[in-house]
C-alpha cells in the first residue's frame, strides 16, 4: 500500500502554527489554573489548616490586645478576664490579677459617670487578690523569694500612688476606693 | 510511533501540570493534524486542539486506564468537539477548498507546496464517506491499532476492520484513475 505511505507523508507535513507551539501551552496553563478546582496535596492542606490557625491565634491577640483596655461594663471585658483566667491557671502568677484590677480602679474612677456599683465590685476583688499574695508570702517567710517580693511591694507602691492620684482629682469616689488605698499600702520593715 | 513515558501520564492525572505540559507538546500535532483534516480550517483547528487539551486535563483525574490511554482520550475528545462543531454548522463536503487557510508566510514556494500536499491528502480521502475518514487516518497515518481505534469511535473492531477494507478498496480505485 505505498500509495497510503505517500499519503502518510503529506498528512504528516502538517504542523501546528508557531504559536500554538510557543504561546500555546501558556494560553492552556491560564485557562486550567482559571478554572481548577482546589486540588490540595497533603502538604498545601498542611499550609492551608497552618495558616488558619495562625490567623486565628492572630485574631485572638488582636482581640485580646483590644480587650486588655476594657473596664467593667465594657462588651470586651469578659475576654479580658477568660484570657486573665486562661494566664494565672497556666503561670501561677496572680499579681496580674492585681495589676488588672489596679488600672480598673483607676480607669473607672477616671471616668465622667462612674458606675459605683462596678467599682465597688472592681475594689473588692483587688482587695482579695493582693491579700491572697500577701498570705502567701507571709506563709513562705524568710525563704520567699526576696526579688519577688521586692517587685510585688514596688507594684503596690505604685498602685497606691494612682489611687491617690485620682481620688484627689475625683474627691467624691475616695470614699469608694479607701479599701484600695489601704491593701495597697507597703507596711516598713520598721512597723 | 515512539510512546510517551506512562510516568508522565500518571503524574498529569494527579494533577502535576508540569507533566501535563510534557503531554501537551507531546500530542500537539497530532491532534491538531487530525483535526485540521477534519474540519479543514487552520484557525478552527487551532481552537478545537486547544480545547480538546483543557477538556483533557479536566476529565483525567476521573479517566480509568481499562478504558484506554491519554492518546486514545485526547483523540477521542477532539473528534467529539469535531462532532459537536459539525452539528452547529452545515457539514462541509471535504474535497471543498478549505476555509481560512491563509498564506502567512512571505515564502511563496513553501506555502504552495504546502498547499499542494494538504489539498492532495484531502482530495484523496474525499473519496471515503467520513466515519471511515478518521479510521483510515487513525489507523494508517497515526499507527493505531484497532482496539484503540475502536475506543476513540466508539465502534466494534470487528466492525472497523470491515470499514477500514472497504475503505482501502475504494481508495485504491481511486488512486489509481
Amino acid at each position: 500500500m505505498h500509495y497510503l505511505n505517500d499519503l502518510k507523508k503529506d498528512y504528516l507535513k502538517v504542523e501546528p502554527p508557531l504559536r500554538l507551539k510557543t504561546d500555546g501551552w501558556e494560553s492552556i496553563l491560564f485557562r486550567i489554573s482559571e478554572s481548577e478546582p482546589v486540588r490540595l496535596t497533603w502538604y498545601k492542606s498542611f499550609a492551608f489548616v497552618f495558616a488558619s490557625i495562625l490567623i486565628f491565634i492572630g485574631g485572638l491577640f488582636g482581640l485580646y490586645s483590644v480587650a486588655r483596655a476594657s473596664v467593667p461594663g465594657e462588651p470586651l471585658y469578659p475576654v479580658k478576664r477568660f484570657a486573665e483566667g486562661v494566664f494565672v491557671k497556666a503561670t501561677g502568677n496572680k499579681e496580674v490579677v492585681t495589676q488588672n484590677r489596679a488600672q480598673e480602679i483607676v480607669d473607672l474612677v477616671k471616668k465622667k459617670e462612674t458606675d459605683t456599683q462596678k467599682l465597688n465590685e472592681t475594689v473588692t476583688e483587688y482587695v482579695k487578690a493582693v491579700s491572697e499574695i500577701k498570705k502567701v508570702t507571709d506563709v513562705k517567710g524568710e525563704q520567699a523569694d526576696a526579688q519577688k517580693n521586692a517587685d510585688f511591694e514596688k507594684n503596690l507602691e505604685l498602685q497606691h500612688k494612682q489611687f491617690d492620684e485620682v481620688s484627689h482629682d475625683r474627691p467624691e469616689v475616695r470614699n469608694d476606693i479607701q479599701d484600695a488605698i489601704h491593701a495597697s499600702e507597703v507596711k516598713s520593715s520598721g512597723d | 510511533m515512539e510512546a510517551l513515558d506512562p510516568e508522565i501520564t500518571k503524574r498529569a492525572k494527579k494533577g502535576d501540570k508540569n507533566a501535563f505540559a510534557e503531554v501537551y507538546k507531546f500530542y500537539l500535532s497530532r491532534i491538531y493534524r487530525f483535526a485540521f483534516y477534519l474540519v479543514n480550517n487552520e484557525a478552527l483547528a487551532e481552537d478545537l486542539t486547544q480545547e480538546a487539551f483543557i477538556k483533557t486535563w479536566n476529565y483525567l483525574p476521573k479517566f480509568e486506564e481499562s478504558k484506554g490511554t491519554i492518546q486514545s482520550l485526547l483523540f477521542a475528545i477532539v473528534r467529539n468537539l469535531v462532532i459537536d462543531y459539525q452539528r452547529k454548522k452545515k457539514e462541509e463536503k471535504i474535497s471543498q477548498e478549505a476555509e481560512g487557510f491563509i498564506a502567512s508566510s512571505e515564502d511563496v514556494v513553501e506555502d504552495f507546496s504546502k498547499a499542494e500536499r494538504i489539498e492532495n491528502v484531502r482530495k484523496s480521502l474525499s473519496v471515503l464517506p467520513e466515519d471511515d475518514r478518521e479510521v483510515i487516518i487513525l489507523r494508517y497515518f497515526e499507527d493505531m491499532g484497532f482496539a484503540e481505534i475502536s475506543k476513540i469511535v466508539g465502534k466494534e473492531e470487528g466492525a472497523l476492520r470491515v470499514r477500514v477494507h472497504r475503505a482501502l478498496k475504494l481508495l485504491k480505485n481511486a488512486l489509481s484513475k
